[in-house]
Protein backbone atom coordinates (compact mmCIF):
# COMPACT_ATOMS: atom_id res chain seq x y z
CA UNK A 1 0.00 0.00 0.00
CA UNK A 2 1.42 3.42 -0.90
CA UNK A 3 -0.17 6.12 1.07
CA UNK A 4 0.49 8.53 -2.35
CA UNK A 5 4.41 8.86 -1.29
CA UNK A 6 6.00 11.55 -2.78
CA UNK A 7 9.59 9.89 -3.40
CA UNK A 8 10.35 7.69 -5.56
CA UNK A 9 8.59 4.35 -3.35
CA UNK A 10 5.83 4.37 -6.47
CA UNK A 11 7.89 3.77 -9.21
CA UNK A 12 10.34 1.23 -7.25
CA UNK A 13 6.99 -0.81 -6.08
CA UNK A 14 5.12 -0.84 -9.34
CA UNK A 15 8.06 -2.40 -10.71
CA UNK A 16 7.90 -5.32 -8.22
CA UNK A 17 6.53 -8.47 -8.63
CA UNK A 18 4.14 -7.28 -5.73
CA UNK A 19 0.26 -6.21 -6.17
CA UNK A 20 0.79 -2.35 -5.48
CA UNK A 21 -2.44 -0.29 -4.65
CA UNK A 22 -1.70 3.70 -4.39
CA UNK A 23 -4.00 5.97 -2.81
CA UNK A 24 -5.20 8.74 -5.20
CA UNK A 25 -4.06 11.92 -2.45
CA UNK A 26 -2.73 10.95 1.37
CA UNK A 27 -4.97 9.69 3.78
CA UNK A 28 -3.27 8.42 6.50
CA UNK A 29 -2.01 4.71 7.93
CA UNK A 30 -5.60 3.75 9.47
CA UNK A 31 -7.10 4.53 5.78
CA UNK A 32 -4.17 2.80 3.72
CA UNK A 33 -4.61 -0.63 5.96
CA UNK A 34 -8.08 -0.30 5.11
CA UNK A 35 -7.40 -0.07 1.44
CA UNK A 36 -5.15 -2.97 1.49
CA UNK A 37 -7.97 -4.80 3.55
CA UNK A 38 -10.62 -4.39 1.40
CA UNK A 39 -8.30 -5.97 -1.37
CA UNK A 40 -7.79 -8.99 0.33
CA UNK A 41 -11.48 -8.93 1.08
CA UNK A 42 -12.22 -8.86 -2.61
CA UNK A 43 -9.73 -11.40 -3.58
CA UNK A 44 -10.86 -14.00 -1.15
CA UNK A 45 -7.73 -13.95 1.24
CA UNK A 46 -7.44 -16.63 3.96
CA UNK A 47 -4.96 -14.13 5.96
CA UNK A 48 -4.08 -10.71 6.15
CA UNK A 49 -1.09 -9.12 7.68
CA UNK A 50 -0.53 -5.60 8.83
CA UNK A 51 3.13 -4.75 8.33
CA UNK A 52 4.53 -1.03 9.10
CA UNK A 53 7.19 0.00 5.72
CA UNK A 54 9.32 1.63 7.90
CA UNK A 55 11.61 -1.56 8.07
CA UNK A 56 10.94 -1.93 12.02
CA UNK A 57 9.30 -5.04 11.78
CA UNK A 58 11.36 -8.36 11.29
CA UNK A 59 9.36 -10.83 8.44
CA UNK A 60 10.76 -13.74 10.42
CA UNK A 61 7.70 -12.99 12.86
CA UNK A 62 5.34 -13.63 10.28
CA UNK A 63 4.70 -17.70 9.95
CA UNK A 64 4.91 -17.78 14.01
CA UNK A 65 2.14 -15.61 13.98
CA UNK A 66 0.28 -17.23 10.67
CA UNK A 67 0.49 -20.22 12.69
CA UNK A 68 -1.83 -19.05 15.32
CA UNK A 69 -4.57 -18.53 13.19
CA UNK A 70 -4.26 -21.69 11.25
CA UNK A 71 -4.25 -23.58 14.24
CA UNK A 72 -7.28 -21.56 14.89
CA UNK A 73 -6.36 -20.66 18.31
CA UNK A 74 -6.78 -16.97 17.27
CA UNK A 75 -8.81 -14.52 14.95
CA UNK A 76 -5.74 -11.62 15.20
CA UNK A 77 -3.15 -11.66 16.35
CA UNK A 78 -1.35 -8.99 17.47
CA UNK A 79 2.60 -8.57 18.00
CA UNK A 80 3.90 -6.90 21.06
CA UNK A 81 7.47 -5.31 21.94
CA UNK A 82 6.91 -5.88 25.45
CA UNK A 83 7.14 -9.73 25.30
CA UNK A 84 10.44 -9.73 24.03
CA UNK A 85 12.50 -8.88 26.40
CA UNK A 86 15.57 -8.87 23.53
CA UNK A 87 13.16 -5.77 21.93
CA UNK A 88 12.40 -3.66 25.49
CA UNK A 89 15.63 -2.44 25.87
CA UNK A 90 15.55 -1.37 21.91
CA UNK A 91 12.59 0.91 22.39
CA UNK A 92 13.68 4.52 23.63
CA UNK A 93 12.91 5.16 27.19
CA UNK A 94 10.53 8.30 26.34
CA UNK A 95 8.70 6.16 23.55
CA UNK A 96 8.51 3.07 26.36
CA UNK A 97 6.58 5.50 28.86
CA UNK A 98 3.98 6.90 25.92
CA UNK A 99 3.55 3.23 24.87
CA UNK A 100 2.97 2.71 28.36
CA UNK A 101 0.17 5.44 29.30
CA UNK A 102 -1.12 4.79 25.35
CA UNK A 103 -1.89 0.85 26.84
CA UNK A 104 -4.16 2.53 29.99
CA UNK A 105 -5.67 4.86 27.69
CA UNK A 106 -6.43 2.07 24.73
CA UNK A 107 -7.59 -0.22 27.86
CA UNK A 108 -9.76 2.07 29.55
CA UNK A 109 -11.40 2.98 26.18
CA UNK A 110 -11.94 -0.60 24.60
CA UNK A 111 -11.71 -2.60 27.47
CA UNK A 112 -9.02 -5.03 26.27
CA UNK A 113 -5.55 -4.49 27.99
CA UNK A 114 -2.81 -5.80 26.26
CA UNK A 115 1.12 -5.23 26.63
CA UNK A 116 1.35 -3.49 23.48
CA UNK A 117 -1.65 -1.53 22.06
CA UNK A 118 0.04 0.61 19.50
CA UNK A 119 1.87 -1.74 17.48
CA UNK A 120 1.26 -1.82 13.69
CA UNK A 121 2.23 -5.68 13.26
CA UNK A 122 -0.76 -8.02 13.20
CA UNK A 123 -2.25 -11.02 11.23
CA UNK A 124 -5.95 -11.53 10.44
CA UNK A 125 -7.70 -14.26 9.61
CA UNK A 126 -10.71 -14.08 6.81
CA UNK A 127 -13.49 -14.13 9.92
CA UNK A 128 -11.56 -11.11 11.34
CA UNK A 129 -10.49 -9.28 8.01
CA UNK A 130 -14.26 -9.23 7.46
CA UNK A 131 -15.26 -8.39 10.82
CA UNK A 132 -13.03 -5.26 11.04
CA UNK A 133 -13.81 -2.02 9.24
CA UNK A 134 -11.81 0.94 9.68
CA UNK A 135 -12.91 4.33 9.60
CA UNK A 136 -10.14 6.08 11.57
CA UNK A 137 -7.73 7.15 8.77
CA UNK A 138 -4.71 8.58 11.21
CA UNK A 139 -3.00 6.75 13.73
CA UNK A 140 -5.74 6.43 16.13
CA UNK A 141 -6.71 3.58 13.81
CA UNK A 142 -5.06 1.03 16.60
CA UNK A 143 -7.45 2.06 19.44
CA UNK A 144 -10.25 1.74 16.97
CA UNK A 145 -9.13 -2.01 16.28
CA UNK A 146 -9.24 -2.85 19.99
CA UNK A 147 -12.43 -1.63 20.14
CA UNK A 148 -13.96 -3.54 17.64
CA UNK A 149 -11.85 -6.73 18.53
CA UNK A 150 -14.19 -5.93 21.74
CA UNK A 151 -17.60 -5.10 20.47
CA UNK A 152 -17.39 -8.32 17.83
CA UNK A 153 -15.91 -10.68 19.86
CA UNK A 154 -12.87 -11.57 18.18
CA UNK A 155 -10.75 -14.11 19.44
CA UNK A 156 -7.45 -12.33 20.28
CA UNK A 157 -3.62 -13.24 20.79
CA UNK A 158 -0.39 -11.46 21.41
CA UNK A 159 3.00 -12.39 19.66
CA UNK A 160 6.22 -11.39 20.88
CA UNK A 161 7.87 -9.34 17.62
CA UNK A 162 11.36 -8.03 17.14
CA UNK A 163 11.39 -4.31 16.93
CA UNK A 164 14.71 -2.89 14.89
CA UNK A 165 14.76 1.15 15.02
CA UNK A 166 17.29 2.82 12.77
CA UNK A 167 17.64 5.97 11.68
CA UNK A 168 15.26 5.88 8.80
CA UNK A 169 12.46 4.05 10.98
CA UNK A 170 13.23 6.71 13.28
CA UNK A 171 12.41 9.42 11.10
CA UNK A 172 9.51 7.46 9.00
CA UNK A 173 7.27 6.70 12.25
CA UNK A 174 5.16 8.49 14.02
CA UNK A 175 6.35 11.10 16.60
CA UNK A 176 6.10 10.35 20.07
CA UNK A 177 3.93 13.88 20.06
CA UNK A 178 1.35 11.81 18.49
CA UNK A 179 -0.08 10.67 21.07
CA UNK A 180 -1.63 13.72 22.08
CA UNK A 181 -3.81 13.62 18.95
CA UNK A 182 -4.79 10.20 19.08
CA UNK A 183 -5.65 11.21 22.71
CA UNK A 184 -8.03 14.24 21.56
CA UNK A 185 -9.19 11.89 18.86
CA UNK A 186 -10.65 9.41 21.27
CA UNK A 187 -12.02 11.93 23.35
CA UNK A 188 -13.95 14.14 20.53
CA UNK A 189 -15.06 10.80 18.99
CA UNK A 190 -16.45 9.74 22.17
CA UNK A 191 -18.29 12.95 22.65
CA UNK A 192 -19.53 13.22 19.09
CA UNK A 193 -20.99 9.54 18.26
CA UNK B 1 -20.04 35.12 39.88
CA UNK B 2 -22.82 32.00 39.23
CA UNK B 3 -22.47 32.76 35.31
CA UNK B 4 -19.71 30.91 34.58
CA UNK B 5 -19.92 27.54 36.03
CA UNK B 6 -23.21 27.30 35.37
CA UNK B 7 -22.88 28.03 31.59
CA UNK B 8 -19.89 26.23 31.65
CA UNK B 9 -22.21 23.10 33.15
CA UNK B 10 -24.98 23.67 31.26
CA UNK B 11 -23.09 23.64 27.85
CA UNK B 12 -21.21 20.28 28.76
CA UNK B 13 -24.03 18.63 29.06
CA UNK B 14 -26.04 19.89 26.72
CA UNK B 15 -23.78 19.70 24.13
CA UNK B 16 -23.04 15.65 25.07
CA UNK B 17 -26.52 14.77 25.65
CA UNK B 18 -27.70 16.74 22.16
CA UNK B 19 -24.82 15.13 20.33
CA UNK B 20 -25.37 11.37 21.44
CA UNK B 21 -29.70 11.57 21.64
CA UNK B 22 -31.64 14.33 19.89
CA UNK B 23 -29.27 15.75 17.47
CA UNK B 24 -30.79 16.57 14.10
CA UNK B 25 -30.39 18.72 11.01
CA UNK B 26 -33.16 21.12 11.97
CA UNK B 27 -32.18 21.35 15.13
CA UNK B 28 -28.37 22.24 14.70
CA UNK B 29 -29.74 25.30 12.48
CA UNK B 30 -32.07 26.11 14.98
CA UNK B 31 -29.86 26.14 17.50
CA UNK B 32 -26.99 28.16 15.58
CA UNK B 33 -30.00 30.75 14.53
CA UNK B 34 -31.24 30.91 18.10
CA UNK B 35 -27.98 32.17 19.60
CA UNK B 36 -27.12 34.36 16.79
CA UNK B 37 -30.70 36.06 17.15
CA UNK B 38 -30.34 35.92 20.87
CA UNK B 39 -27.02 38.06 20.08
CA UNK B 40 -28.52 40.66 17.58
CA UNK B 41 -31.36 41.23 20.24
CA UNK B 42 -28.77 42.34 23.05
CA UNK B 43 -26.40 44.37 20.56
CA UNK B 44 -29.84 46.13 19.62
CA UNK B 45 -31.56 46.45 22.87
CA UNK B 46 -28.15 46.81 25.33
CA UNK B 47 -30.62 48.01 28.51
CA UNK B 48 -31.79 44.19 28.27
CA UNK B 49 -28.56 42.87 28.10
CA UNK B 50 -27.38 44.91 30.90
CA UNK B 51 -31.47 43.80 33.09
CA UNK B 52 -30.30 39.96 32.42
CA UNK B 53 -26.21 40.99 32.97
CA UNK B 54 -27.43 41.74 36.32
CA UNK B 55 -29.87 38.98 36.96
CA UNK B 56 -27.00 36.75 36.45
CA UNK B 57 -24.46 37.88 38.08
CA UNK B 58 -22.40 39.46 35.32
CA UNK B 59 -21.03 43.12 35.62
CA UNK B 60 -21.89 44.48 32.24
CA UNK B 61 -24.58 43.87 29.61
CA UNK B 62 -21.74 43.24 26.71
CA UNK B 63 -19.19 40.57 28.94
CA UNK B 64 -23.16 38.79 29.30
CA UNK B 65 -23.44 39.39 25.40
CA UNK B 66 -19.88 37.63 25.18
CA UNK B 67 -20.88 34.50 27.72
CA UNK B 68 -23.84 33.91 25.37
CA UNK B 69 -22.10 34.02 22.01
CA UNK B 70 -18.91 31.84 23.20
CA UNK B 71 -20.87 28.93 23.25
CA UNK B 72 -22.57 29.58 20.49
CA UNK B 73 -19.63 29.76 18.22
CA UNK B 74 -18.10 26.55 20.18
CA UNK B 75 -21.63 25.09 19.17
CA UNK B 76 -21.01 25.96 15.46
CA UNK B 77 -17.74 24.84 15.70
CA UNK B 78 -18.61 21.07 16.71
CA UNK B 79 -21.24 21.53 13.96
CA UNK B 80 -18.45 21.86 11.30
CA UNK B 81 -16.55 19.26 12.53
CA UNK B 82 -18.43 16.60 12.56
CA UNK B 83 -18.94 17.81 8.90
CA UNK B 84 -15.36 17.83 8.34
CA UNK B 85 -15.14 14.32 9.41
CA UNK B 86 -18.28 12.94 7.31
CA UNK B 87 -16.72 14.64 4.15
CA UNK B 88 -13.48 12.98 5.10
CA UNK B 89 -15.32 9.78 5.44
CA UNK B 90 -16.67 10.11 2.03
CA UNK B 91 -13.23 11.31 0.38
CA UNK B 92 -11.76 8.67 2.04
CA UNK B 93 -14.28 5.66 0.03
CA UNK B 94 -14.09 7.95 -3.12
CA UNK B 95 -10.15 7.48 -2.89
CA UNK B 96 -10.44 3.83 -1.72
CA UNK B 97 -12.61 3.02 -4.91
CA UNK B 98 -10.47 5.16 -7.01
CA UNK B 99 -7.29 2.79 -5.63
CA UNK B 100 -8.42 -0.24 -6.26
CA UNK B 101 -9.91 0.45 -9.97
CA UNK B 102 -6.70 1.60 -11.09
CA UNK B 103 -4.93 -1.46 -9.51
CA UNK B 104 -7.40 -3.95 -11.04
CA UNK B 105 -6.73 -1.58 -14.54
CA UNK B 106 -3.14 -2.15 -14.37
CA UNK B 107 -3.50 -5.54 -13.31
CA UNK B 108 -5.46 -6.63 -16.63
CA UNK B 109 -3.26 -4.38 -18.87
CA UNK B 110 -0.25 -6.30 -17.60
Amino acid sequence: MDDCSTDNTWNILRNMPVIAIRHPVNLGQGAALETGMEYARQHNAEFAVHFDADGQHDRNDIPGMLNILANDEADIVIGSRFLNPSTIAAVPKFKRLLLKGGIVISGLSSGLWLTDTHNGFRALSSRALHTLRLTENGFSHATEILSEIRRSGLRYAEYPTHITYTDYSRMKGQSSWNAINIVVDLIIKRVLS
Amino acid sequence: MLIKPLLAVLFALGVTFYFAKLRTRIWDRMIVLGFAFACLVLVARPELANLLAHLFGVGRGVDFLFYLAFPGVCFFCLLLYTKLTRLQGTLTLLARDLALLRQQIDSNER
